[in-house]
């Protein structure tokens, strides 16, 4: 079998018309079910990736220059796109895709929007830094820094979850 | 064409900012509004402002204008902003100076060498995480023109 990420993974076209009785058969439907969450997961991961790396794409040729927004902002280096994605890449499958901002420092701004004008917005830096602030529904306030490479990192996707709760 | 440009930068430098009248800027009311030219269409969206549009240049200044004081010389300005720069401005992010200045650290400063009724957002902190903090707080009070 083949998929693209295009291609979503049909759970019925692999569950067996008429499932077995016996104990051997049970687990086989396990396994499957097992598969199934597995490529479904890593097809969302894939599909996000795929849609990051085109806003990317569209992102870099607008602020290729310096001066892209008119105040002297700092043109948007290949090494930023390529933290984006890796960032984007290191998130659990369930976080939905984020929107990219460009910021006057060269750095690109991802961002998620909750309920109740809910935000977390996380700037990439070239050198894996990742710089955030985040308002929340019940309109409490976070904010820090932490690396790409860092232990910490899950911190940043909690505060995602409670944006997005 | 030539002329109409002189008269445009006439009208946006303000009559009396080179004559002898001229005392410099007038302080900034808190319910004065506050213009902020967006050039980039990221910076915005259909229902907002985007906490990048009030991120501080490298210069660690929000250049804005004093909408309210323009008055009737806001689309001139715009025009002159839009020759200068040779961009064209793709919205406008509307704040009243006290929500600016309600935010700990920040402070509309007048700033008139180059056009009337300009000024700056100043007092951003260095750390980006805290910029990021205050800006999201003024997009969010922010409304699009």
């Amino acid at each position: 079998m083949t998929a693209t990420a295009n291609q979503r993974f049909n759970y019925e076209n692999f569950t067996p018309a008429t499932p077995g009785c016996s104990a051997v058969a049970e687990a086989a439907l396990k396994k499957i079910d097992n598969v199934v969450f597995y490529i479904n997961d890593s097809l969302s991961n894939q599909d996000r990736q795929i849609i990051v790396a085109n806003r990317l794409l569209n992102l870099s040729k607008d602020c290729s220059i310096d001066n892209w927004d008119g105040y002297n902002g700092i043109a948007i280096s290949q090494e930023v796109l390529n933290q984006t994605l890796e960032f984007t890449k290191s998130l659990s499958p369930d976080i939905p895709t984020p929107d990219l901002c460009p910021e006057p420092d060269g750095e690109i701004a991802v961002e998620w929007y909750g309920n109740n004008n809910a935000i977390i917005s996380v700037s990439v830096g070239e050198k894996g830094t990742l710089n955030y602030a985040a308002i929340f529904p019940d309109k409490n306030k976070a904010n820090g820094t932490e690396s790409l490479n860092g232990k910490n990192k899950g911190v940043i996707e909690g505060h995602i979850k409670r944006v997005l709760s | 064409m030539g002329k109409i440009k002189e008269l445009l930068k006439a009208i946006s430098k303000g009559c009396s900012h080179d004559s002898k009248s001229y005392l410099g800027p007038l302080p900034i009311a808190p319910e004065e509004t506050l213009a902020r030219f967006l050039f980039q269409s990221r910076h915005f969206s259909k229902t907002g402002i985007k906490q990048a549009a009030f991120l501080p240049a490298r210069n660690m200044e929000t250049s804005v204008f004093r909408k309210t004081r323009l008055g009737q010389a806001y689309s001139a300005t715009k025009k002159v902003i839009e020759d200068e720069r040779k961009m064209t401005i793709k919205a406008v992010a509307l704040i009243t100076a006290g929500d600016v200045e309600k935010e700990e650290h920040l402070v509309v400063k007048p700033e008139e060498s180059d056009h009337r009724w300009h000024a700056n957002i100043i007092g951003w902190p260095e750390n980006k995480h805290e910029q990021k903090q205050l800006a999201l707080i003024l997009a969010n009070c922010a409304t699009k023109e």
